[in-house]
């Protein structure tokens, strides 16, 4: 399994379990209130934080190959997504309950704008540069 | 990778596209509070994210990995497959329509039903190729 690919499905099992550790004391009497701000950002960590993230790394390491030299396509442009992806998702977990409330500082604001553009990055790097392996199978 | 696959991941990759603009859109007006329309968008981010990425990638990534027959055609008649894409695609389009007009109650069950009914004849043409040969650990 290429190393990408298990850091994007280490990285996706880890926010799965951080995403039903917070969900779990999120249900605990006298935090509901707080954590309730927090329930869209926890659904997300387990939809784009685990479940994308673990398409991503299967698709990367199992979809066709290019060629025996290039196997997968551009290297450099699977860890952008990676980075880009983890990266969006975090700053969104720490900003989303915050910037929310816009009569507070910008400072969130600013945070959770990144990790918007963050995760559309992700998505489109990663259809770009896995989009020709799927092309279909020459009949002989 | 047979045509279908390759036709049913790279429409889940439109989803996918479609999806993440709608949700980068709603996460932009959480922080800046200026494209309230945005909202009504959220039904059509969900169907595209859930049914039109994930499921299209998934039962199109099945479609081509999952054991094959030893008869052709190796991965079974392809008619059951081909309708069930083609039904549960024409059902989220009906399904993100359907939530805005106006009383489409029905037409977003009709949606509901199509989809339902594309996926279980994709399943079909999948059942049989979930076995393991004897004498095989895998």
């Amino acid at each position: 399994m290429p190393a990408l690919s298990r850091w994007y499905i280490r990285s996706g099992i880890l926010w799965l379990v951080i995403a039903l550790g917070l969900w779990v004391v999120s249900e605990i009497p006298g935090l509901q209130s707080f954590f309730s701000l927090w329930m869209p950002s926890i659904f997300h960590l387990i939809t784009v934080g685990w479940i994308t993230q673990l398409i991503f790394g299967v698709a990367w390491w199992m979809f066709p190959r290019y060629t025996k030299e290039n196997p997968r396509g551009h290297e450099w442009m699977g860890w952008v997504t990676f980075g880009a992806l983890n990266t969006g998702v975090l700053l969104r977990l720490v900003s989303e309950p915050y910037a929310m409330d816009h009569s507070k500082s910008g400072f969130f604001m600013w945070i959770l704008l990144l990790a918007a553009f963050l995760q559309w990055l992700a998505a489109v790097l990663f259809i770009l540069n896995t989009w020709k392996r799927l092309e279909p199978r020459k009949k002989k | 990778m047979p045509r279908l696959s390759s036709w049913m991941i790279r429409v889940s990759y439109l989803y996918l596209f479609i999806g993440a603009t709608i949700g980068a859109l709603l996460l932009v007006n959480k922080a800046t509070g200026d494209i309230q329309w945005i909202w009504v968008m959220l039904p059509a981010h969900i169907e595209c994210m859930i049914i039109g990425f994930i499921m299209n990638l998934v039962l199109g990534t099945a479609y081509w990995i999952f054991p094959r027959y030893f008869k052709k055609p190796n991965r079974g008649h392809p008619v059951p497959a081909w309708s069930g894409f083609v039904l549960v695609n024409l059902g989220v389009l009906i399904v993100v329509f359907a939530h805005y007009l106006p009383s489409a109650e029905i037409l977003l069950g009709a949606g509901r039903m199509t989809e339902v009914i594309g996926i279980v004849l994709f399943v079909s043409s999948l059942w049989f190729r979930v076995y393991s040969p004897p004498h095989s650990d895998g």
